[in-house]
């Protein structure tokens, strides 16, 4: 015995006390690391006084447990215990250090009594956490390793598509190009109509709409003669959009001259002209580019060609029609007919581009060219010659047949282009995506070292470069999304030449190629989400303006009819094999043709519309209250197939005359 | 005399429920009494006393607690359980039948009391 009697036991309290809960609570703990003070397992030596021969041995001890904090701190307080109950009886502090053990030897077979001590659920737990930290680390490790392949690959820039799109006009004549007269012509123009629009036409309708807002009146006048591409005599507009084409005949001529060339010339490039001026960008610099660059290491991506001769192709257009307006309402048959035909070049020339929007440019060009066809023939049902009204059919169905599907092998080049810079190459069509390529397709994050952008952050940047290897992990291989782009293009091109009743949901199947991939296929083809073409809305586009030069054509041959025979046919029928060589089908309606009504006041020709039910020419807009729309069809193909929706508006599609019933003169 | 590490794992552990039989004790108590009660044979030193405590412990037959004394002194208190003295009383047994063994070998002198 050490000499404590059993009395001594009696005066012990509880050590569970509540000072005893708070010197071991993590926040004592953590406060007291704060001031410095120690902690734990060293605080319990430190406060015991015990010898250095013997307190170094005992934190040693406990330290090398490396037990838990609380397990430690025990470990300790009983160490110290055991030392000053020796050293009460008198021994000397060396030979009761010597009776300690060797520290490293003690703190691990006191660690294995320890944990042992532990309760099964507690042990379950520490295997766990053991488990889940080997996985993490293996995690890690394997993280790590990827993310090193991923940022080791490199992309092969091999093909200068910018190169290629420009391979197929790169060897014609600058006599047969068309753009350079294009842009001439339209600079001319459009520099003295800017500043008519500006300081004339659009405060006058300013002013007009105020006095409407007084009056509270319909006024068909909704936006001026440069905007709407119509005009009359009589028009507000009018003495100074004559004045615009007197001043620019030879402008007028040049677009004219340039509508015959072959080609339309336009070299694509990557590289705007830098403008160094001051104050607004002339009219002379806006569509100039640099010359494309050579080296495909060079080359911006493909993707990133500028396309500043689509609007004013657009603009020649509208010029154009305008002016053919006029010279019907001044009888010159000679300038409408020459007019109209430029109009109809530009259409074969924008819609030989070869990518999307450029065709739809050249629908939308070919579209302000039947309009004004149609305008003429409502407004002056006399001014045009049988000749003139064969000339412009034959003309309107060469350019509708020139480019009869939409091309689309300038969008496959994007994406070739998107791949060679942002996947690897195996030499085989496939490889791994590269860090490269979510910067090619607008994603965050740098692309360069010296990028400043958003993530010029230091944080951001670890973060995003700790995040993007993941990208690597479930982006698809570059065959697979290739592979699956182009059978997404092809399936809806082949979609554009079906029937209306059998295309829309042709389009969907083929739209479902991208966009029904379920969580994990969208994150593994995310390029696609990015690069595919709304082909659903540039299909509806299409069959849209494949309608309406259908019925233009009928209303040129229904007027040649009525030359011949001093009347307008009875019907449709009658037209045919002559005029036409079928009658134009309803898009609305398979099977069943245009609706055709013939008034006091001259030919109608109508669809039913997307609600399917003949309401006698009444169109949509009209039966709801509105005034006349600016796009004849307010609902495409899609709002009515497979089945009619219940919130397609009542009212039919009006494809002649477009402004709304002729009026009595 | 120092006792083989293996006999002294078998016997050790029963003899420090043996004591904790007779009352609560705390470790130093305990390396004292064994070595005073055996004459130094079943002496353990803190290295060999511990972590036996901590195995006894772990295997449910003793409970410790921690006390203080009005001296302030801090000490942890060993005592036997229910199921601590079923194993004593197994061991004892076992130790009983053992010692018989051994003696009637002739390689101990007498059986154990």
């Amino acid at each position: 015995m050490t000499g404590h009697d059993a009395d001594n036991r009696s005066a012990h309290t509880k050590a569970t006390t509540w000072q005893s809960i708070l010197d071991r609570s993590p926040v004592v703990h953590i406060v007291r690391g704060l001031t410095g003070k120690p902690t734990g397992a060293r605080r319990v030596v430190a406060e015991s006084d015990l010898p250095d021969a013997l307190s170094g041995p005992c934190l040693e001890t406990a330290l090398r447990t490396r037990l838990r904090r609380a397990e430690r701190e025990d470990i300790a307080r009983e160490l110290v215990a055991h030392a000053r109950d020796a050293l009460l009886t008198g021994r000397d502090p060396a030979d009761v250090a010597e009776t300690l053990g060797e520290p490293r030897t003690v703190a691990r077979l006191l660690r294995r009594g320890a944990i042992r001590k532990r309760s099964a659920f507690d042990r379950a737990c520490s295997a766990a956490g053991r488990s889940l930290a080997a996985g993490f680390l293996c995690g890690v490790l394997f993280y790590t390793a990827f993310a090193a392949r991923f940022y080791a690959g490199r992309p092969s820039v091999n093909v200068n598509y910018v190169a290629k799109l420009n391979a197929p006009t790169s060897n014609i004549p600058e006599q047969d190009r068309a753009w350079p007269l294009y842009k001439s012509g339209f600079i001319a123009l459009q520099r003295d109509a800017e500043t008519l629009a500006e300081d004339v036409l659009e405060p006058r309708l300013e002013a007009e709409d105020a006095e409407f807002e007084a009056r509270n009146q319909d006024n068909p006048r909704r936006w001026t003669a440069l905007d709407a591409a119509d005009i009359s005599r009589g028009h507000p507009d009018e003495s100074d959009v004559r004045d615009l084409f007197a001043k620019h005949a030879d402008a007028l001529e040049d677009l004219r001259r340039a509508s015959r060339r072959p080609v339309l010339g336009f070299v694509y490039s990557t590289r705007a002209r830098p403008y160094e001026g001051k104050g607004r960008m002339p009219i002379e610099h806006r569509y100039d580019l640099l010359p494309p660059l050579e080296d495909p290491t060079q080359q911006e991506p493909a993707i990133s060609i500028l396309l500043p001769h689509l609007g004013p192709l657009r603009g020649c257009a509208r010029f154009l029609a305008l002016h053919a307006l006029l010279a019907a309402d001044d009888g010159d048959r000679d300038t409408v007919v020459r007019d109209l035909d430029a109009m109809l070049g530009l259409t074969a020339h924008a819609r030989n581009e070869p990518f999307l929007i450029g065709y739809l440019v050249g629908v939308a060009i070919e579209g302000v060219a039947i309009d004004t066809v149609s305008r003429v023939l409502a407004r002056h049902p006399d001014l045009l010659s049988t000749e003139d009204l064969a000339t412009l059919a034959h003309r309107l169905a060469a350019a509708g047949s020139a480019n009869p599907s939409m091309s689309l092998h300038s969008e496959r080049y994007f994406m070739d282009d998107i791949l060679q810079r942002g996947f690897t190459d195996d030499g085989r069509g496939g490889g791994r995506v590269t860090q490269h390529a979510r910067h090619l397709l607008g994603g965050i994050g740098p692309g360069k070292p010296d990028h400043a952008g958003p993530l010029a952050d230091p944080m951001a940047h670890l973060l995003y470069y700790s995040v993007s290897p993941a990208t690597g992990l479930v982006t698809a291989d570059r065959r697979a999304i290739a592979r699956r782009y182009n059978a997404y293009l092809d399936r809806a091109l082949a979609a554009s030449h079906e029937s209306p009743d059998v295309m829309v949901d042709r389009v969907r199947e083929a739209g479902a190629i991208v966009d029904d991939l379920g969580r994990i296929g969208s994150v593994r083809y995310w390029p696609l989400g990015m690069m595919a073409p709304a082909m659903g809305r540039a299909i509806d586009v299409e069959f849209q303006s494949r309608t309406r030069r259908a019925a233009c054509l009928a209303v040129l041959a229904l007027h040649a009819y009525e030359r011949e025979h001093q009347r307008f046919p009875g019907s449709l029928d009658e037209l045919v094999p002559d005029l036409l060589p079928a009658v134009p089908e309803d898009p609305f309606n398979p099977g069943q043709p245009l609706r055709y009504t013939l008034t006091d006041h001259g030919p109608t020709l109508y669809s039913v519309g997307a609600d399917g039910d003949d309401d006698q020419a009444t169109p949509a807009h009209a039966k709801s209250g509105r005034r006349w729309p600016r796009r004849l069809f307010e609902q495409g193909l899609f709002h009515r197939y497979p089945e009619p929706k219940p919130n397609v508006r009542d009212g039919d599609v009006v494809l002649f005359p477009i402004d709304g019933p002729r009026r009595p003169n | 005399m120092k006792i083989e590490r293996d006999m002294m794992r078998g016997a050790g552990p029963t003899a420090v429920l043996h004591l904790l039989a007779a009352k609560e004790m705390y470790g130093y108590e305990l390396v004292e009494a064994l070595s005073a009660r055996t004459q130094g044979v079943l002496a353990v030193g803190q290295s060999t006393l511990y972590p036996m405590l901590y195995n006894l412990e772990a295997k449910g037959f003793v409970e410790a607690e921690w006390r203080t004394a009005e001296s302030g002194r801090d000490r942890k208190y060993y005592k036997l359980t229910g199921k601590g003295r079923r194993r004593l009383d197994s061991d004892t047994e076992s130790w009983n039948a053992l010692t018989e063994a051994l003696a009637a070998l002739g390689i101990v002198r007498g059986a154990a009391s």
